[in-house]
C-alpha cells in the first residue's frame, strides 16, 4: 500500500525486558526533542505487504563488515548511530533507515534488514524535493524489479535533507552517544534511567488514513444525491396534488366535465334506480297531472302536483322531438324536471350518462370519486390538444410516453370533427367485427380494444334487421328499440382506462420511477 | 329512435329551410349523410360563393353530436385546410353537444361562423394569425378562394 505521508518522532518507552508493573510509552512532543513530519514529499517504491499500519522504531541496518558499502556508507551513517542492537529485541515493529547510495549498496541493506515492517531510504543528494518517480532510472536495482517481490516490505523514500536530519538524529537518540538529552527527556517523563528514547516512524498510507475520507465523500455523495431525489419526489407529489385538488376544483364548479369529456367513466344508472325515477300522464301545463293508474311508478307521490305544473311546460321529447300527447303519453321526469318519453330516456340512463341530455344534471347524487394523475394528466392534454389542434398536429408530442395519448387523442378528434372517419372508418370495423364476431367467434380482430365482449343473438336480429324501418305496432318497436340501444351500448373506454391500460404495459422499473416521480411518464 | 328523430328533423328543415341554404340528401337510402349548399353571407368576403357541405348524423344522434366538414375548399380559420375540410368548435364539440340541440341550429351556427371567424379556437393557425394581425390580406385571398373554388 502506497504512503501519502510519514511521521518521524521521539518516543520514551519502558524497557520491555524489565519487570515494570505499568509498562509506559510516551511520544516526546517536537519542541523538547524532534519531530519530521511531511504529506507531499514521500516516494513509495515497493507496496509489499504494506497492509495496516505501517509503523516502527528507526534503525540502521548492519552490514557485514567486509562489505566495501560500509566504507562508502560512513559518510552519510554515523558511527553512533540506532542499530537493531540498540533496540529492545521483541514487542515492537522496526523500520530500517538507510541511504540511497548505489545499487549494490541498497541490495546489501536491504539484505541486512532484520524483523521489518518497512524500509525507509534516502537520497542523500535529493535536496528537499521529492524523490524521483518510481519508474526513474536512479531506482534500478539491475535485477528488473526482482527485490520489490523478493523483500515482503514496503519500501519508502524521502526528500535527501530530510534523510540527512533523520540520520543525525538516529545517531543522537540511540543510547550510544554521550548526549544528555535521552536522560533529561526520560526523567522529565518520569521514566526508568534504563528505559529508552527511540527514533518512530508512523507511515500514513492511504489504507488507514485516506480511505475514511474517501468513504466519508463517497457517503456525502450518495447523501446527497438522496436527499435531491427526496426533495424532487416531494416536489412533484405535491405539485401533483395541486393538479389533483385543481381539477376536483374546477369538476365541484362545473367547468369541466370528465365524463362527457371522455376521460372518466360515466356514471351509469342501473335500470333499478331508472325505476325509481317517476313516471306521469303527460298534461298540459294548466292541468293537473294524473299519476293514478300507472302500477310502474314506484315513488310518483314524493313529487307533490304543484311542482310538476312547472315541467310540463315541455311540450316535446327533446331527444325524438315527438310532441306529447295531453292525457295518452307516459313521461319520465328527472330530478331536474326535465322530461321525456321513458323509451327515450332509459336506455340513455342505463347505457351512456347519468346526466339530463337538456341541463347536464346529474340525475343521481354525485359521488366524490377521486381525481387521481391519470385524470389530471388525461384532462391536461386534451385541454392542450383542443388548444393546439390543428395549429401543430406534432407539436406538442414528440417523445414517446405520449404515444399512447396520442393515438388516443387522434382518435377522439377524428371521431367529433371529421366526418368520414365515424362513419368509414371506425364505424364499419367495429361492426365488422360484430359480424365476425357472431358468425365465426374465432376471427382475429385487427381491433382488439374495439371488441364488443359479448354478442347476443337478440342484437344479431338487431343488426340484421337494421336496414329495414322499425317496424309499426308499438311494442314490437321499443323491443326494436331496446335492441338497437343495448347494441350501441358495447363497452365504452374511457381516457382513465387507457392510462391503466398503458401503465400496466410499463416495465416494473418505469412504474417505480413513475411511483415516486408522478407526472413523470 | 336517432332515424325517426332524423326524418323529423329533415322534414322541418325541408318545409321551412334556413335563410341562404338548401338541404339534400345525396342517397335517399342514408339518412344520416346530409348535403348542405350554403351561400356565402353578406358582407363576408365568403358573399357570391356557394360551398357544400356534409352532415354526418353518427348512429348514436342525438347523443352523439353530428359533424360537419366543407366540401368546398375554404379560407377560414376555423376549417381544415385539407379535403376533409373538417371543422370542429362550439356546440359539434363532443363535450358541449346536447342531444337537444338540433340541426337547426348547427346550421346556423356554420352559417354565423362564415360571417364572424372565430381565430382565437382556430384550426388553420396560418390563416387565424392572418385574420388578427391582417385583415385586408384575409379578406383578399378569402375573397380570392371563393371565386376559385365556391363559384355558383
Amino acid at each position: 500500500m502506497s504512503a501519502q505521508s510519514y511521521d518521524t518522532f521521539i518516543l520514551a518507552f519502558s524497557d520491555p525486558a524489565s519487570i515494570s508493573p505499568n509498562p509506559q510509552r510516551a511520544r516526546i512532543p517536537a519542541n523538547l526533542s524532534f519531530e519530521i513530519f511531511d504529506d507531499s514529499h514521500l516516494r513509495t517504491l515497493s507496496t509489499n505487504n504494506g497492509g495496516g499500519d505501517i509503523e516502527g522504531l528507526l534503525y540502521v541496518p548492519d552490514l557485514d563488515p567486509s562489505d566495501p558499502c560500509v566504507n562508502i556508507s560512513t559518510k552519510y551513517v554515523p558511527s553512533n548511530v540506532t542499530r537493531f542492537s540498540d533496540l529492545p529485541p521483541v514487542q515492537y515493529q522496526y523500520i530500517a533507515f538507510a541511504p540511497w547510495i548505489s545499487a549494490a549498496c541498497t541490495k546489501s541493506y536491504l539484505a541486512a534488514a532484520q524483523g521489518n515492517t518497512a524500509f525507509m531510504f534516502y537520497l542523500p543528494d535529493n535536496g528537499n524535493t521529492t524523490p524521483p518517480p518510481v519508474n526513474d532510472q536512479t531506482w534500478n536495482l539491475n535485477d528488473g524489479g526482482q527485490w520489490k517481490a523478493q523483500y515482503k516490505f514496503p519500501v519508502y523514500a524521502i526528500p535527501g535533507s530530510e534523510g540527512t536530519t533523520t540520520m543525525q538524529q538516529l545517531a543522537q537518540y540511540s543510547g550510544n552517544s554521550s548526549n544528555d538529552k535521552i536522560d533529561s527527556i526520560l526523567s522529565e517523563f518520569q521514566f526508568d534511567s534504563s528505559d529508552y528514547v527511540r527514533l518512530y516512524t508512523s507511515f500514513g498510507t492511504s489504507g488507514s488514513n485516506n480511505l475514511p475520507t474517501l468513504w466519508a465523500f463517497l457517503l456525502i455523495v450518495l447523501g446527497v444525491v438522496l436527499l435531491l431525489i427526496g426533495l424532487t419526489s416531494v416536489t412533484m407529489h405535491y405539485f401533483q396534488r395541486r393538479h389533483r385538488r385543481a381539477l376536483q376544483r374546477r369538476v365541484e364548479n362545473g367547468e369541466v366535465d370528465l365524463e362527457t369529456l371522455g376521460i372518466k367513466r360515466s356514471h351509469r344508472m342501473p335500470q333499478a334506480e331508472i325505476d325509481k325515477l317517476p313516471k306521469y300522464i303527460y298534461v298540459p301545463t294548466n292541468d293537473t297531472p294524473d299519476d293514478k293508474g300507472l302500477g310502474q311508478s314506484s315513488t310518483p307521490s314524493s313529487e307533490t302536483a304543484s311542482d310538476n305544473h312547472t315541467f310540463f311546460s315541455q311540450s316535446s321529447c327533446t331527444i325524438c322531438l315527438e310532441d306529447f300527447i295531453p292525457k295518452t303519453t307516459e313521461v319520465r321526469s328527472l330530478p331536474c324536471h326535465h322530461i321525456y318519453h321513458p323509451h327515450c330516456i332509459d336506455p340513455h340512463l342505463a347505457s351512456r350518462s347519468s346526466r339530463c341530455p337538456v341541463c347536464m344534471a346529474r340525475v343521481l347524487p354525485t359521488k366524490n370519486e377521486p381525481i387521481t394523475n391519470a385524470m389530471v394528466r388525461a384532462e391536461r392534454r386534451l385541454r392542450e390538444r383542443q388548444r393546439l389542434h390543428g395549429v401543430s398536429a406534432d407539436g406538442i408530442d414528440g417523445t414517446t410516453w405520449l404515444t399512447n395519448f396520442r393515438r388516443q387523442l387522434e382518435r377522439r378528434r377524428r371521431v367529433f370533427s371529421a366526418p368520414g372517419a365515424t362513419s368509414d372508418t371506425v364505424q364499419p370495423t367495429r361492426s365488422q367485427i360484430e359480424m365476425n364476431a357472431v358468425a365465426g367467434r374465432a376471427v382475429s380482430s385487427p381491433l382488439p380494444t374495439h371488441t364488443p365482449t359479448v354478442m347476443s343473438g337478440a342484437q344479431t336480429e338487431a343488426r340484421t334487421g337494421e336496414g329495414r324501418p322499425p317496424p309499426a305496432d308499438v311494442t314490437a318497436r321499443r323491443a326494436h328499440m331496446n335492441r338497437r340501444l343495448s347494441r350501441m351500448r358495447g363497452p365504452e373506454r374511457t381516457l382513465e382506462d387507457e392510462e391503466a391500460e398503458r401503465w400496466a404495459r410499463l416495465p416494473r422499473w418505469r412504474r417505480a420511477v413513475g411511483t415516486v416521480f408522478p407526472g413523470f411518464g | 329512435m336517432a332515424q325517426k328523430r332524423i326524418v323529423k328533423e329533415y322534414s322541418e328543415l325541408q318545409k321551412n329551410p334556413p335563410l341562404g341554404m338548401k338541404i339534400s340528401l345525396p342517397s335517399e337510402a342514408d339518412m344520416h349523410q346530409w348535403q348542405i349548399l350554403i351561400d356565402g353571407p353578406k358582407g363576408s368576403p365568403y358573399e357570391g360563393g356557394v360551398f357544400t357541405l356534409q352532415l354526418s348524423l353518427p348512429t348514436e344522434y342525438p347523443f352523439k353530436p353530428p359533424t360537419l366538414s366543407f366540401k368546398t375548399k375554404i379560407y377560414h380559420p376555423n376549417v381544415t385546410n385539407d379535403d376533409k375540410g373538417s371543422m370542429c368548435l362550439g356546440m359539434l364539440r363532443a363535450d358541449e353537444w346536447k342531444p337537444s340541440s338540433k340541426i337547426d341550429a348547427v346550421l346556423g351556427f356554420a352559417r354565423r361562423l362564415l360571417s364572424e371567424p372565430q381565430p382565437d379556437d382556430a384550426v388553420e393557425g396560418g390563416i387565424a394569425r392572418e385574420f388578427k394581425e391582417n385583415k385586408k390580406e384575409f379578406i383578399k385571398n378569402a375573397k380570392a378562394w371563393t371565386k376559385q373554388y365556391a363559384k355558383k
